[in-house]
This record gives C-alpha cells, sequence and structure tokens, in this order.
C-alpha cells in the first residue's frame, strides 16, 4: 500500500509518498486548457504550460485575450478560488461557443495529472490523500471527488489543507508534544497561496491509542475569511510595477512566469533564469523585472485587479459571499490584521506553534508578522531563527522542497491505514423539517437536527446520531413523501419529493437517520420504513442525494391539530433578564447585604415594597404579550448567567435569613414563592418536607408550593398532602387548588405526575363540586377546583387515555361541572390575548371543552390567562 | 469582346466601366505591366503558369458559375488606407478547359457580369488512354491532385490512431509522418478503395448473404381455393363484382382478390449495399488502371493484389441472385435505422458515405487545386520550420550557427473535407518561434521571434496588413530582440502551381520574376512607410517531372524551391525547404 499526499493549488504543486520523498513542480502558475469540444481531451502540466491558446501572446489569434473575450486557459488557482467562492451553487467555466466546463472536472483534471507524474494510480492498492481549502463546501467537495471517480481516482480522500499542516507539524514533534501541551494552547497555520490566504487556529486534543498519547488538532467550522486571494496580489503587482500595461502582456507575466510568484514568496532569482521571451504590444522582448519587486510587493494595494477580474470575469463571474469591496490599504497591513484577527479569537491561548504553509510561504519572516511580533511573544511563542524547523512555541516556514501540506496529506494517509487518530473535525449542521416535541408546549414544525450544530467527530471516522428521527411519516393514500433539510446555518432549505410505488393503505412511519465523514462532501441521509414494509421504489430504505434536491423556502408550521385535550403551560417570563436597571439595583442591593447573609427587617421590607419593582408582581405590561403579573422572576429560566449569578445570591441571602429569623418566616416564605424557577433548592426541600410532615400551618406555604414546585416529585408531595389532608374540605381547600392548578400551570414536567395521584385529586374536586357547586358558598374555591381540572388534563399529554370518554370519572366530571353554577371568566384572563368571551361562555363551559377534546385554538390561547395573577 | 458568351441579359458594358480588373501571371505580379493583363473584354487570354490571381476593385466580387461559389480574396485588400484592390486566387478547373466554358462572373452594384478567361497551357485533367478503345484516363496531373486529398485523408487517418487528438495533429509529428510517404517504393500510391478493401473484403459476403429482407403485403387475384387472407379492401372489391356467390364473383377464371405475402430484398440498406459494391468496383478499376497501371512492381504490391481481389469479389457478390431485384437508392437518401445501428451494415454506410463524399471531393480538389497547392505550400513550409526546431535546438552548443526554439506549441488542425481546395484550418501554423543567430558566442545579439502569419489572417497582424499586394500564400515576420529598436523582417512565401502548366518558364526566370516583383513591391510600400521592413522571398513550385527539382536561390534573398506534385516526393522537399529557410535566416540575423 502506498500513500500519497498530494498539494495541487496551482502553484508549485507537490506530491509526496513516505517512500519516494517530495516531489515539487517549478514556480509557474499551473494552467488548464480547455478544449472547444465538451467531449474534448483537457490539457494539463507541460502540455497546458506549452500551448499557446490565449496565452497573452501578440501571434497568433489564438494566443490573443481581450477584456471582451472568453478564456481557454484556466489558472488552476483561479478555479480553486471560484469553486470556494461558489459555495454550494455549481459553477463553471465558460468558453465561446455556449460550451462550458465544470469547475471540479477542470481541477479534477489538474490533480490527476500533477498525481500521474508521481506514479500514484488510482488502483486500490495506493491511497491518495488530496488536500483541499479549509472553505470547500460539501458541493464542492462531492463534485470534486466525483470527477475524481470519474477519471479512475475513486481512492482518493479529502482533506483540509490547515489541517495537513498542522499534521505535519504535530508529527514532526513526536510524543514530547502531548508532554509540553496545555489545556487551550493553540497551533495557527497560516496558508498563503495563489488561490487564497487561510489563517486557522486549532486547539489540540490527546487521545491514547495503543498505549501511546497522540496530539490531534480539532478542526473548528470555517470563518469566512480574505475574499482576495494570492492571484488578485500578483495581478496588483504586475500593475504597480507595470503601469499602462496591455492585457496580453499582463497575462503573459500572470500565467508565463514565476518571478512575480517568487517575489512574493521572498525568493530572488539570478539572471540567467531571465531568457523568457516576453511581448508588449507588437513588440518581442526579454521578461528582465528587476530584485526590487521582493520589496514592492508589500505595498501593493489589496484590491481587486480590474484586469484580471476583467480578463476572466465573461468565463466566470463568482463573488465571494464575504467580499467587501476594496480596503484601499497595502498587502502586509492586510496579513497583519489576519493574523492579528486571529491572535484576537483566542485571547488567553498560549501559541504552541506557527506554521505556515503554500506555495507563497515566506522564504524569510515577513513584515506583518514582525508587526504581530509583541502578541506572539506574550502568548509564548518565540521569534527566533531558524524558521525552517517544526519547533514547539516557535515560527515554522518550511524551506525549498518541503510542503508541509502534502507532508502533513501523507501522514494523515498513514495514520489512516494504520488506524491511529488523526484529527477532530466540527460537522457542519444538517436539520430535518420536523415535528418537534416539547413537554408543555404545543408541538411545532422546525428543522430537527440530523447532524446537531458542532459535531466533533475523528478524521476519516463516520457520524452518525444514535437514535434516527421516528417523527415523520407516510400519510395513508399519499404518492410520494415530501422532505425538508437545511444544511448549516444560514443555507437555504432544499426538498426532495420521493415517489412512492404505490399509495399506502395506512400511514407508516418513517425514521430518518444521517451519516457523515468530514471533508467527503455531504451527509448520506437515509430514511427506512420502521416497520420493513417495502414503501420505496427500491424497497424498505432510501437514501436522498443533497444533489437532486431542489431549493425550497423556508416552510410554512403546518395546520395546527384543531383540539388536543388540554392546555399547554402558561409560564411567564420574570423581567430580571429585560430589565437591566432593576437587575443592577437588585446587585446593589445584595451588596449591601451583611457578610453573615442575613437580611435586617429594613431590607426584608425594602425587597416586599412593591414600589421597589423587585419580587411582588408589579403589574401587568401592556406591550408584552407574554408579560403576567410577575416580578422579576418567573417560571422560565433565562439562559443568562448574569441573571443565575443574582438569583443565586438572593435566593442563598433569603433562604438563610428565612432559616435563621423566625419572625419573618412566613413573609420570606412568600418572598422566595415570587421567585419561581430561581427559588432556592433549599426552600423547595423545605417545602417537601413540609409536605411529607402534613405541617401546613400557613397558606404562603401552598402559595410557595404552587409557584415553585416545577418537577413531578415536588408536586406529588403537595398532592399527596392534599389527598391525605383529613381536614377535607374544610380547611385551605381554594389554597390547595390554586397551588396544584398553578404547578401543572407553569411547569412542563409536572404533566409527568403519575396518573393515579391526580386521579385522587379529580375525585376529591368532584365531590367539592358535587357539595358546593350549587350553593353560593366559596367561589374561589369553585374557581380554582375548574383551574386545577383544567390543567391536570396535561396529564393527556403524557398519558393519551387519562380521563378518555370511557372513564366514568370523566363522565361524572363532565356532568357536575355542567350542572353546579356558572364561574365567570377571570377578569384579567382575555387580557391581552386578542380574544373575546363568545356570549354565555363560561369557565365552566371553558373547562368543559377540554375535557371533551372540543378545545379550540383561541381556548388554548387564553388558557395561559388563568395563571395571570401571579 | 471577340468569342465572349455573355449571359442573356448582362451587360458588359457596364462592367469594364465600372470594375477595374487585371489577371496577374504570377501571385507576385501585381503592379508588373509585363505579367499582368488588363480584363477589359468578355475574354482574355493569356499564358497560363500555374497560379493566376486576380485583382479585382474593390466592391466587386468574382463568382464560379459551375457551383456558384465565390472567389475567396487572398491577404487584405490595397493599397493600405484606401483598400482600393483585393486580390484573388482563381481556380484552375474551368482553365483548364475540360469540357468547361472558362466562364466566371463578376458581381458588381448593377449586376452579374460574365468574363471568359482563356489560359493557354493548362493542362487537362484526362488524357487519352493507351488501349484501342478510345478511352480517357486521368492525366499524370490529375493524378498527382487526388493523391493530396489522400494525403490529408492519410494524415487524420494517422491522427485518429495515434494522437487521439481528433482532427489535431501534433505538429512535431508532422514532418515525421511526411517523411515517411514513398519509403516503400514498391507499393502504389494508397487510396481510398486500399483502405475499404482492407477493411470490409471479408465481411461483405456475409452482409450480402444474409442480406436483411421483408415480407410485403399485397393484394392479388388469387385462384379461389388459395385465399387464406383477405381485408375489407379485398371485401370492398368482391362486393362490386358481379354474382351472388363467390364462386360467381370469381368469374371465369375463378380468382378473386385477396392478400399475399412476399419476400422482398429491395430496402434502402440493400439499396445501399448494392451501390456501395457497385461503386467499389467501379473505383477498384479506377485504381487499378490510374495508380498500379502496367508497373510490373506495383501489379505484383500487395495493395494492388488486395484491390483486384476485391473488384473481383464485388462482381460476384453483385451477380448474387439476391441483388437482382434491388433498385438504386434515390439520390440524397439518408440512412434508416438499419444503416444506422445495425452492426453490419453500419460498417458499411461509413464507408458508402467516404467513398461518396470522396467523388465530389475529387471534382472540387480538380476545380480549386492553386489553392490547394497554396495550402500545400503552406503546409510544407510549416513543417520545414518544426523540423529546424527539431534539428537546431536552442540547448544544442555550438558556435556560427542557427538556433531555433518554439516559444509555444500548437496543433495542425485538418478539415476532414476541402474547403474550396483547402484542408488545413487557417490559424493552425506553428509558432512563434524564437530563431537564433549565434556568431560570437553571445546568444541574444541576433535573435528574433518568427511570426507565421496566414493571408486569411494577416489583416490582424499589425505588419501583414499592409502586404496584400505582394500575393503572398504566407508570411514569416521576424522581429528582432534586444536591439534598441525593435526592426521587423519579413519573408513572403509563394507557392505556385507550375505542375499544372504546359509551358513553364526556367527557374532562374521565375526566381528573376519573384525578385522583381520583389524590390517593386519593397518601393512602393517603402513609400508609404518609413522604416518599412526588408522582404526576402520564398517559392514553391510544384512539379510533375524529375526536371530541376531541388533548391535554387539568388543573391537578393529569393529562394526558390521546386517540389514535386506527388506527395511522395514531399519528405525530400521539406528538407530542401528547410535548407532554404535556413539560408535566409542566417543571411537576415
Amino acid at each position: 500500500m502506498s500513500v500519497f499526499g498530494c498539494s495541487a493549488f496551482g502553484l508549485k504543486d507537490s506530491v509526496t509518498n513516505p517512500e519516494s520523498g517530495c516531489l515539487a513542480a517549478d514556480f509557474f502558475l499551473a494552467d488548464v486548457v480547455l478544449p472547444r469540444n465538451p467531449l474534448g481531451a483537457i490539457l494539463t502540466g507541460r502540455e497546458a504550460e506549452e500551448e499557446r491558446i490565449h496565452s497573452g501572446m501578440p501571434w497568433p489569434p489564438e494566443a490573443w485575450v481581450s477584456l471582451e473575450g472568453y478564456l481557454r486557459r484556466v489558472p488552476v488557482s483561479c478555479a480553486w478560488k471560484a469553486l470556494v467562492d461558489a459555495g454550494d451553487r455549481p459553477v463553471r467555466w465558460k468558453i465561446d461557443g455556449g460550451v462550458s466546463f465544470p469547475i471540479a472536472r477542470i481541477l479534477a483534471s489538474h490533480i490527476t495529472a500533477v498525481l500521474k507524474n508521481t506514479h500514484a494510480s488510482g488502483k486500490a492498492g495506493d491511497s491518495i490523500i488530496v488536500a483541499i481549502p479549509d472553505e470547500l463546501d460539501e458541493f464542492g467537495q462531492e463534485s470534486l471527488l466525483r470527477e475524481l471517480k470519474s477519471k479512475g481516482f475513486g481512492n482518493v480522500q479529502l482533506l483540509w489543507r490547515p489541517i495537513a499542516a498542522a499534521m505535519a507539524w504535530i508529527d514532526a514533534q513526536g510524543e514530547k508534544l502531548a508532554d509540553k501541551l496545555e489545556d487551550g494552547d493553540v497551533l495557527a497555520v497560516i496558508y498563503s497561496g495563489p488561490d487564497g490566504f487561510e489563517f486557522v487556529g486549532f486547539e489540540l486534543r490527546l487521545r491514547v491509542f495503543e498505549g501511546r498519547r497522540y496530539a490531534l488538532p480539532l478542526r473548528d467550522r470555517p470563518m469566512s475569511s480574505l475574499s482576495l486571494a494570492g492571484i488578485d496580489w500578483a495581478a496588483g503587482m504586475i500593475e504597480t510595477v507595470f503601469p499602462n500595461i496591455d492585457t496580453g502582456a499582463f497575462w503573459q507575466a500572470f500565467t508565463g512566469f514565476p518571478e512575480v510568484w517568487l517575489a512574493m514568496a521572498q525568493i530572488p532569482w539570478s539572471d540567467n533564469d531571465l531568457q523568457r521571451i516576453w511581448s508588449q504590444g507588437n513588440q518581442w522582448r526579454y521578461w528582465n523585472p528587476g530584485l526590487d519587486m521582493l520589496d514592492r510587493i508589500w505595498g501593493v494595494q489589496v484590491k481587486r485587479s480590474s484586469i484580471l477580474s476583467g480578463l476572466t470575469e465573461k468565463s466566470i463571474s463568482v463573488l465571494p459571499a464575504t467580499y467587501h469591496g476594496d480596503t484601499g490599504i497595502a498587502w502586509d497591513q492586510m496579513l497583519y490584521e489576519q493574523l492579528d484577527r486571529l491572535l484576537r479569537k483566542k485571547p488567553k491561548s498560549r501559541i504552541l506553534g506557527v506554521v505556515f504553509c503554500g506555495a507563497l510561504t515566506p522564504k524569510t519572516l515577513p513584515s506583518w508578522v514582525k508587526m504581530a511580533g509583541d502578541t506572539l511573544q506574550q502568548r509564548g511563542c518565540k521569534i527566533s531563527p531558524p524558521y525552517d524547523l517544526p519547533k514547539i512555541h516557535g515560527i515554522w516556514m518550511p524551506g525549498d522542497g518541503a510542503d508541509a501540506i502534502a507532508k502533513g496529506a501523507a501522514v494523515y494517509g498513514t495514520r489512516l491505514e494504520m488506524g491511529k487518530p488523526t484529527y477532530l473535525d466540527t460537522l457542519p449542521s444538517y436539520g430535518l423539517w420536523a415535528e418537534i416535541r416539547r413537554l408543555g408546549y404545543e408541538p411545532l414544525w422546525d428543522f430537527y437536527p440530523l447532524i446537531p450544530d458542532k459535531t466533533e467527530v475523528e478524521g476519516g471516522k463516520e457520524f452518525s446520531l444514535p437514535e434516527p428521527i421516528d417523527t415523520l411519516l407516510i400519510k395513508a393514500g399519499s404518492r410520494e413523501f415530501p422532505m425538508i433539510l437545511k444544511r448549516g446555518g444560514d443555507h437555504a432549505c432544499r426538498q426532495i419529493k420521493t415517489s412512492l410505488p404505490k399509495p399506502l393503505d395506512a400511514d407508516c412511519k418513517v425514521l430518518v437517520q444521517a451519516t457523515m465523514k468530514p471533508a467527503t462532501g455531504f451527509a448520506v441521509v437515509t430514511v427506512e420504513s420502521t416497520d420493513g414494509s417495502e414503501v420505496f421504489k427500491r424497497g424498505s430504505k432510501v437514501k436522498l442525494n443533497w444533489d437532486y434536491m431542489t431549493e425550497a423556502a423556508r416552510p410554512e408550521q403546518p395546520e395546527l391539530k384543531s383540539s388536543y385535550g388540554y392546555p399547554f403551560v402558561a409560564a411567564g417570563r420574570g423581567r430580571i433578564h429585560s430589565k437591566k436597571e432593576k437587575r443592577l439595583d437588585l446587585k446593589r442591593f445584595l451588596d449591601q447585604v451583611p457578610p453573615t447573609g442575613i437580611l435586617s427587617t429594613q431590607q426584608i421590607y425594602f425587597l416586599k415594597n412593591k414600589e421597589n419593582h423587585f419580587l411582588i408582581p408589579w403589574g401587568w405590561d401592556r406591550f408584552d404579550p407574554e408579560s403576567f403579573d410577575i416580578g422579576l422572576f418567573g417560571p422560565v429560566r433565562e439562559d443568562d448567567p448574569e441573571v443565575e449569578e443574582v438569583a443565586e445570591k438572593l435566593g442563598e441571602t433569603l433562604f438563610k435569613t428565612f432559616e435563621s429569623v423566625r419572625k419573618h418566616r412566613v413573609e420570606l416564605c412568600r418572598l422566595m414563592g415570587f421567585m419561581y424557577a430561581y427559588a432556592p433548592p433549599g426552600f423547595v426541600s423545605f417545602l417537601m418536607k413540609i409536605y411529607q410532615q402534613g405541617q401546613v400551618n400557613h397558606h404562603n406555604l401552598l402559595y410557595a408550593a404552587g409557584r415553585v414546585f416545577s418537577t413531578s416529585s415536588s408536586l406529588e408531595t403537595l398532592v399527596d398532602r392534599f389527598n391525605a389532608d383529613p381536614s377535607y374540605p374544610e380547611n385551605n381547600t381554594a389554597q390547595f387548588f390554586w397551588a396544584i392548578m398553578r404547578s401543572l400551570c407553569y411547569y412542563p414536567e409536572t404533566a409527568l405526575l403519575p396518573p393515579e395521584k391526580e386521579y385522587g385529586v379529580f375525585e376529591r374536586i368532584y365531590q367539592f363540586f358535587c357539595d358546593h357547586g350549587r350553593n353560593g358558598g366559596n367561589q374561589d374555591a369553585l374557581k380554582y377546583g375548574l383551574c386545577t381540572v383544567l390543567f391536570g388534563l396535561r396529564l393527556r399529554e403524557v398519558n393519551t387515555t387519562f380521563l378518555n370518554p370511557e372513564d366514568p370519572l370523566r363522565n361524572k366530571l363532565s356532568s357536575v361541572i355542567k350542572r353546579m353554577r356558572n364561574i365567570g371568566f377571570p377578569p384579567t384572563m382575555f387580557r391581552g390575548t386578542g380574544v373575546r368571551p363568545g356570549p354565555g361562555d363560561n369557565l365552566n363551559r371553558f373547562v368543559l371543552r377540554f375535557l371533551n377534546h372540543m378545545d379550540t385554538q383561541e381556548d388554548r390561547r387564553v388558557a395561559g390567562g388563568l395563571a395571570a395573577g401571579g | 469582346m471577340g468569342g465572349s458568351d455573355p449571359v442573356a441579359g448582362e451587360r458588359l458594358m457596364g462592367f469594364f466601366e465600372e470594375i477595374e480588373a487585371q489577371i496577374h501571371l504570377w501571385p507576385w505580379s501585381v503592379g508588373m505591366a509585363d505579367e499582368s493583363i488588363d480584363i477589359v473584354d468578355g475574354r482574355v487570354e493569356f499564358p497560363f503558369y500555374g497560379s493566376p490571381t486576380i485583382s479585382l476593385a474593390r466592391g466587386a466580387s468574382l463568382i464560379l458559375p459551375s457551383r456558384y461559389e465565390r472567389f475567396l480574396p487572398l491577404g487584405t485588400a490595397f493599397p493600405p488606407g484606401t483598400s482600393k484592390y483585393q486580390v484573388y486566387e482563381a481556380p484552375y478547373g474551368m482553365l483548364a478547359g475540360d469540357g468547361r466554358s472558362g466562364n466566371i462572373r463578376a458581381k458588381t452594384g448593377s449586376g452579374y457580369f460574365a468574363v471568359t478567361l482563356a489560359p493557354i497551357g493548362a493542362l487537362p485533367r484526362l488524357v487519352a488512354g493507351d488501349g484501342s478503345d478510345g478511352s480517357s484516363v486521368e492525366s499524370g496531373l490529375a493524378r498527382s491532385v487526388l493523391a493530396w486529398s489522400q494525403f490529408f485523408d492519410d494524415l487524420l487517418d494517422e491522427a485518429g490512431k495515434n494522437w487521439q487528438r481528433g482532427e489535431n495533429v501534433p505538429w512535431g509529428e508532422v514532418w515525421q509522418f511526411i517523411g515517411t510517404l514513398g519509403s516503400d517504393g514498391s507499393e502504389p500510391r494508397m487510396g481510398l478503395i486500399v483502405k475499404i478493401a482492407d477493411q470490409i473484403k471479408q465481411k461483405m459476403p456475409g452482409i450480402v448473404q444474409g442480406a436483411r429482407k421483408i415480407l410485403l403485403r399485397e393484394r392479388q387475384l388469387l385462384p379461389t381455393s388459395r385465399v387464406s387472407e383477405t381485408d375489407i379492401r379485398c371485401l370492398d372489391w368482391l362486393i362490386r363484382q358481379p354474382g351472388r356467390t363467390v364462386a360467381e364473383k370469381g368469374g371465369h377464371k375463378q380468382r378473386i382478390m385477396a392478400v399475399t405475402r412476399r419476400e422482398s430484398f429491395n430496402t434502402l440498406e440493400n439499396q445501399v449495399l448494392k451501390d456501395f459494391i457497385r461503386r467499389c468496383r467501379k473505383e477498384s478499376a479506377r485504381y487499378l488502371q490510374n495508380e498500379v497501371g502496367f508497373d510490373p512492381n506495383f501489379r505484383q504490391s500487395k495493395r494492388a493484389r488486395l484491390v483486384a481481389s476485391y473488384q473481383r469479389l464485388c462482381g460476384r457478390l453483385l451477380n448474387e441472385p439476391n441483388m437482382e431485384e434491388i433498385s438504386r437508392p434515390s439520390p440524397n437518401s439518408g440512412p434508416n435505422y438499419v444503416l444506422q445501428n445495425d452492426l453490419r451494415y453500419r460498417e458499411m454506410w461509413r464507408w458508402y458515405s467516404r467513398l461518396l463524399k470522396r467523388e465530389d471531393e475529387e471534382d472540387r480538389f480538380w476545380d480549386w487545386q492553386t489553392r490547394a497547392w497554396s495550402d500545400i505550400t503552406r503546409f510544407l513550409v510549416n513543417a520545414a520550420m518544426v523540423m529546424l526546431k527539431e534539428q537546431y535546438p536552442k540547448t544544442a552548443e555550438g558556435e556560427d550557427r542557427l538556433f531555433v526554439a518554439e516559444i509555444a506549441q500548437s496543433l495542425l488542425h485538418l478539415r476532414r473535407e476541402q474547403a474550396m481546395g483547402c484542408r488545413i484550418v487557417p490559424g493552425s501554423e506553428p509558432g512563434p518561434f524564437l530563431v537564433s543567430h549565434r556568431r560570437q558566442g553571445k546568444l541574444g545579439e541576433a535573435s528574433a521571434v518568427l511570426e507565421i502569419v496566414h493571408p486569411r489572417d494577416s489583416d490582424k497582424h499589425y505588419l501583414a496588413k499592409l502586404l496584400g499586394r505582394t500575393g503572398g500564400h504566407q508570411f514569416l515576420v521576424l522581429n528582432s530582440l534586444g536591439g534598441v529598436t525593435p526592426q521587423q523582417k519579413v519573408i513572403v512565401v509563394w507557392g505556385v502551381h507550375t505542375a499544372g502548366a504546359g509551358n513553364v518558364p526556367q527557374v532562374a526566370d521565375i526566381l528573376a520574376s519573384a525578385d522583381r516583383a520583389l524590390k517593386y513591391h519593397s518601393t512602393v510600400l517603402g513609400e508609404r512607410r518609413s522604416g518599412f521592413p526588408r522582404l526576402s522571398g520564398l517559392v514553391l513550385c510544384s512539379r510533375l517531372e524529375d526536371v530541376e527539382l531541388g533548391r535554387y536561390s539568388n543573391k537578393n534573398g529569393v529562394s526558390l524551391v521546386s517540389v514535386p506534385a506527388d506527395p511522395l516526393g514531399w519528405g525530400t522537399a521539406v528538407q530542401d525547404v528547410k535548407e532554404a529557410l535556413k539560408q535566409t535566416f542566417e543571411s537576415l540575423l
């Protein structure tokens, strides 16, 4: 088995084989010459270099290039850049007569030619690793692999070029690297080539394999980097050194002469090399650039070359998504800014080393690296020669004849062959449009992660979700099965409608799973029927091909179910997140708490003063549709560390005071209740203990339980207490109803309460309605009883058979609610919902609609209003 | 006007008033009074030297009425600036008599005018045969001219076989291919029929014996006892017959209309097959008569025996019983499904198409043979340049010698069919070349870049566009390198088809004529532009016999290479052209 690492980006292309070493091309910009006929042979390598077609010479006419014409000569670096810039769009190089070629085919022709020069073959015995740009989209990877396969190189694997360079560096360090590695250390890789610049930082992770520790670079999803490339720099330099140059002369210098590129790599040349013939206008002369080009290169302005873009724009015009126009600064400044940006991305990390790679790697330390010298030194990277040796905490600029990318690719291939760890990659996310269920909330259609965001996987290894998605089903009678996928963060959705061989007799549930390998194109999405029935043309399974999917807009939410038979949670949000000034007030207050952590009476009064807008609800905000009559805290926890910090400190203080100062316990119990989901855990445990022990001696204990019992286990203690209380119905009935109702109303997890417990509550409510439903006694208790029935129905979300039509309790409840006196809607229930109660409607009818599965969307929307009072 | 035969309705007098036209005996003769004849009448007589040209005032055009082909301009219009006149190459066929009228038509803004050209000394296509039957055979010139077409076909076949570049041939391979021509003197020239015989001879008996047949459904009056199938039309017929019963309707012959089925070989594919066999037999006979003749060496050659045996096979196949009823295919009938897809017929159809095309090609090639010779001249000069590059590479050591390097490479692009005599696509000339003459150990002291300019593209070349009046068939432009002020020199290449003329002047006279013309053109062009480049000339004359073959030159930089018209002699001719070029470069650099 021979391993070949290939770096073929169009300048000094090289192939490394562990046995035969590195073979690199000369410092010429590699071209590919396209045939007139779409089926003709694409000329590559030396043949293309020697061919005169569109070479820019003044004679013959087929050598001419013009700003208005097409080009049959394609600089390989331009093709790479176009493939990267195109993202997930197909991109072709156009020539005369309506003929065009896929860019991937052009690149595959070039790569195979480079490989064949080194006797690498497409046979199974050879393992070929081809480096690709860090930002190459999966679409580009897929098309490149397809074209390589069609040219007989089906055994090619792709590898990110910064990873390849990092692996070459890591491999050179040996095992000693693992000893010196600290958490958060970063290896910086700088690629500079004609097709682009990449500034990438890799954190290193340790993996143990067969008793040996390996440091693996962790690749993050690429950030969009510099939109201009080495070709723009070279073009800018030619225009600077030879002002008013004609297009033909420009093109000859750009594609034909190495001195332009040597200057960028800071490699001087000798006069003996300058025997090349050049033409300007109709005059022929010797190409004789001065060595001052080596200095002038840094002062070249960063901008798109008008001649280069004019020459190529008819054949190809792909602008990168991130192109922001000309910056007007010089290239050394631009490169320094990129390096600085990289260093600032992880400001606290140690720099383990800086690896330069790519054909334009400077031979000497460039000025833009010196500009960042202080920062590098501060971060642990020494700036001292020699630079051509890969040292830990040093700068590595591989010298002539060494190509870090090709070498690293070969290292990767060798490790892969031996099953050793290679690198870690972060996969792009894939989402499937599917119904997403969240306990307590109405089911929502959204993109379910097939490949979750920031999924890490080892290079060369495959990733798939442990469990397939099982929420999709093929409806009975349908002839096709539509699916919508989304790739990456902001990519467009794509849709495919898989034709079914025959309409199904019954709904068929399907499992969807995605598998993906780094740098191998798109994820493979498989759809399979759950019961193994052959619902698809090719059996029970079908694979989706992203290429064949059509672009689609983000789908609309499907029509909602008419009835669920239960309401959803009505969890209001506290205002601590949105009211920054109040949060600061609270922080200031907490800063004044004595070191003992116990609040003074005055401070307790300050906290409970409604006017101070802390814990006590301070009213409804008509401009906030999600607003409830609550204070700083609510039943929903915000994803805000600052809020968490304040809440934790407040909770600790209150609970400590609660435990220490008996005088204010009732009041503090009330205040802690108003902390809802943020209530101190000790307080929740305290309440649970109270209910287990049956020591309910004041109402605030019940109110607080309703507000802070967020789990089924905590609610269970309350329910058990209620069911076991022998004093029923005389004592605290309304408060118990209130507390159980609130807990079910606020917190999704309470729906997991064991049904038999809820049955006990419902039996008691039934009894209460029978006893008091017709007289004018405790109207609040009747109201809260009805609300408890309503939110108790949330158990149906988990147990679909809970209180089903055959259940006698349901029928009993239904008839008693019908018979009892009508209870009006609370005045705040419809506030802010835009819904008005129907004529003659009341709370009894409202609850009955849910009980009998006749609830409407409006009913579900206003149900939360029953908890509006805080 | 005497002897002219104007087409009815054409106004001759207007023509002479409107346009100025001259016929020139040599391509370089524009402006040379003693070698130019004014067309002031409906008929012009002139001595024919092989490649006469016509200069015509711009706005008019010339048409060959027999094919309705427009004459193509040679180079750019002149004089530079006003572009008042344009040189055209004259076709050969109608000039050589050959049963044609010699009429050409001129088109102006006022209409068409006919002119009869009467060349003296143009060789005919057919000559009397040696046999006593009084039949004509193709002349030596005709055989050579037709061999040119075959030469390009062979080159194309070679390109397809060896270089996988379709119709493109690497220039580096071309001169080697020329070198292989005539290497086997015991074989007659290659011909299409040889290839057909070689490729398909074994398969033909199988195709004919297994020819596809069809069952034809016909209605006939059959004895009532043999009727097995009828249809609605038979019943219609029966109803119309008098009588009540079938027996009564059958009449006294007892026959009624019924459907019968009959086998037939008369399908389009078999019509083509039969026509192909017929044409192959005719072509074989022609090959044996013209190419093999009575030469005892050739008669025993492999090719001659192959073609003779194929001819006999064709005769036998035509007498097969199933060939009898097959009629001729209707003209211009395209291939049907069988011809395109049946493995046996498909190959036959491919050769049949080539055979048909070749016959038409031969006529056109004959008519435009002067242009064909110009094309071959360019081809030989370009091949010689590539040979120079191979033999004098820049990497070689030594002083006082020439070095040639190709700055960029190109491919010779051939046409499958001739375009008014030309098989080479303009623009596929090799180069540019770096030509250096190392004199005193300092390379680059006398170096120049050589650009090869086809006259069709000369309007795009900054210098060659001024040279339309020279009638050059190719321009080799040398641009000096390394000097303070750039200097150019031009070698004008002319191809003169002297093989087509009966009375050709001596080589020395031709050289002298070209030399005089070159001086004249230099003077005229130099008057209009200061520092006009020095002009040199290279003339390639075709010859039928082995007289005066070889390389000649004069002291003023005009060279002449006498090239055999037969492609078998081009291998030697390229060497001569190469030497002539070398000598010219050495004198210019």
